[in-house]
């Protein structure tokens, strides 16, 4: 009974292993640029573990994730930009301190108002009203013509983490710009984001979400009212796609309203069902091979979507539970 | 003493009368049968008994408390729990967990996010509880969807007995169940009386007559005759209604 849950947990301890050193190896092999490749790679894992925190526990197929990343992004790009070229006093700022408290309080505002309306319907009707408020923020973004509107805003320094006190003793300040340090904190936030859907997966509120996944009827039926329970979900899935977003910005020295296209959304989709749907690894595997393929398969051709596509089709018919579920299945006898 | 009554509850859909101004009294710790033939409304009856349906008029009374706008899992938490004519269970959970969720419902809040609800010996005592009595103890570890159609239905009972009820109502327990299986809930029923109150809605006559002290026949959404089974089996009406000689 304990043996796939145990081996499950060393396959993801392998793979998070091979994800932290491959761009060292590289680097040492003299390939920098996989370092770049792996960042990102990192940064979208977090972003597709927050979704799966409600596609895979909560089974809200929330269609609007990349709304969050935009949010967590121009969090950011904002502050950054009228540091460097003056105004918005109040705003301004090059704290990463900042950075986070600003991207996490919009994220968890806006995960909180439009959970609160979407959650209220249910099936095509929840994924056509998310992917509508993302919409929004994606109009929204164009249309503020002081930050580039449709062009974007490019960050010019990366967030700044001081800890008040920490130059007096000794401890030297985190510095972003190095990119192997920058990788390690991506590295970190995602063992982090990890580590809480895990503890809330198994959590008395986990139990509740996946009890309502599988019969809201019977839930209710129970004396328990899902609703509150799946908008508390939705607000920590925001916050965290936000922090990947701020991750983003930092990462690509650049925001724009295209970070924010429906299409973004239907990528991080495709990572966490790719990777598979009933796994905390799941995601992190789908980032994995949706970045990685994407690198090789653009290597070929313009049009890498064609296979890329077909691959999801097979992993869809094929292996109901995505790429994981795929190598965890028994053999038939 | 009435756990649960109904005064005049009334409920259309367009043109046709699903429930016509019933008055339902139900006696503390005593088995009321609920029979009618099929389409007389026996289901939409209790859909709005348990609050899934808002009956057009009329009250529903709890315990001498006015429960007709409460939403259903505010009156499961005041005592009022259904089990369904078609088992709805968890699929993917355990058999246990299907139970030990159940018992967390009954807990209290659920924004407990920290430790493994899984290892929560408080639930899982319980629920082993519940499953012996169920007779369903060597099946805890299976999956709920690859129990047989009379387990189900006996998991199903479990997990609404772990809400600890008032009222339970039972939405035809015994359908699909083997000859075997009926006796065992019949006289699981026959002793959950003792703590709790029970509405049965059975086809089953033989385990009607065999648990119900109180009957209730619903004809076209109408009572047309309540009281204690004895006199209720020899009511002409209900006689005429069951054999179809006359309307």
């Amino acid at each position: 009974m304990n043996g796939v849950p145990t081996l499950h947990r060393i396959g993801g301890g392998l793979v998070l292993l091979l994800i932290l050193f491959t761009p060292f190896v590289m680097l040492w092999l003299g390939k920098p640029f996989w370092l770049d490749i792996f960042t990102r790679l990192v940064i979208l894992a977090i972003a597709a573990s927050s979704l799966s925190l409600l596609l895979s526990v909560a089974g809200l197929a929330s269609f609007g994730h990349a709304a969050y990343i935009g949010l967590g992004a121009y969090a950011v790009g904002i502050p950054v930009y009228y540091e460097t070229y003056g105004g918005a006093d109040w705003l301004a700022s090059y704290s990463g301190w900042w950075h986070v408290l600003l991207g996490v309080t919009v994220c968890a505002l806006f995960a909180l108002v439009t959970g609160a309306i979407s959650l209220r319907t249910k099936g095509v009707h929840f994924i056509m009203i998310t992917m509508a408020f993302s919409q929004m923020i994606l109009y929204l973004l164009v249309a503020l013509e002081e930050f580039g509107g449709d062009d974007g805003l490019s960050v010019d320094l990366r967030s700044e983490f001081v800890v008040p006190g920490a130059q007096v003793l000794g401890i030297p300040a985190l510095n972003m710009e190095e990119p192997w340090v920058f990788y390690l904190v991506c590295f970190a936030m995602l063992l982090l984001v990890l580590f809480i859907v895990a503890k809330l997966r198994h959590s008395h509120f986990g139990r509740v979400l996946q009890a309502a996944k599988q019969n809201e009827l019977r839930v209710k039926a129970l004396g328990i009212n899902p609703y509150r329970y799946r908008l508390l979900a939705f607000v920590v899935a925001g916050i965290f796609a936000g922090l990947s977003g701020i991750l983003f910005a930092n990462y690509a020295y650049f925001v724009s309203p295209s970070m924010v296209e429906w299409t973004r959304s239907g990528e991080l989709m495709f990572m966490v069902i790719l990777g598979g749907v009933s796994t905390l690894f799941g995601p992190v595997v789908g980032a994995s091979v949706f970045v990685l393929l994407e690198h090789f398969l653009s290597r070929f051709t313009v049009f890498w979507h064609l296979p890329f596509g077909i691959l999801l089709l097979v992993v869809v018919l094929f292996g109901r539970g995505g790429i994981i579920g795929m190598l965890k299945r028994e053999p038939k006898t | 003493m009435s756990v649960l009554e109904t005064n005049n509850l009334s409920k259309r859909f367009g043109g046709v009368v699903a429930t016509d101004a019933v008055n339902l009294s139900l006696q503390k710790n005593r088995v009321h049968g609920l029979i009618g033939p099929n389409g007389a409304g026996k289901t939409t009856l209790i859909a709005q008994l348990a609050g899934q349906l808002v009956p057009d008029a009329g009250r529903v009374i709890l315990n001498s408390r006015d429960i007709t706008r409460l939403g259903e899992p505010a009156r499961v938490r005041a005592g009022l729990t259904r089990t369904f004519q078609i088992s709805a269970l968890f699929n993917d959970f355990s058999v246990l967990e299907n139970v030990a969720f159940a018992v967390q419902a009954k807990a209290g809040h659920s924004f407990r996010f920290w430790s493994n609800v899984g290892q929560n010996k408080k639930f899982n005592d319980r629920a082993h509880e519940l499953l012996e009595l169920l007779g369903l103890s060597n099946q805890a570890h299976a999956n709920a969807s690859a129990l047989s159609h009379g387990e189900q239905r006996q998991l199903e009972i479990a997990m609404a007995l772990a809400t600890k009820p008032l009222v339970l109502m039972l939405d035809e327990p015994m359908a699909g169940m083997g000859a075997e299986e009926s006796m065992r809930l019949i006289q699981l029923l026959q002793e959950l009386k003792h703590d709790t109150t029970l509405l049965l809605v059975e086809h089953d006559m033989d385990a009607v007559f065999a648990l119900a002290d109180d009957l209730s026949v619903l004809v076209n959404g109408a009572l047309i005759a309540t009281g204690l089974a004895a006199d209720v089996r020899q009511n002409p009406d209900v006689i005429a209604a069951y054999l179809g000689t006359s309307t």
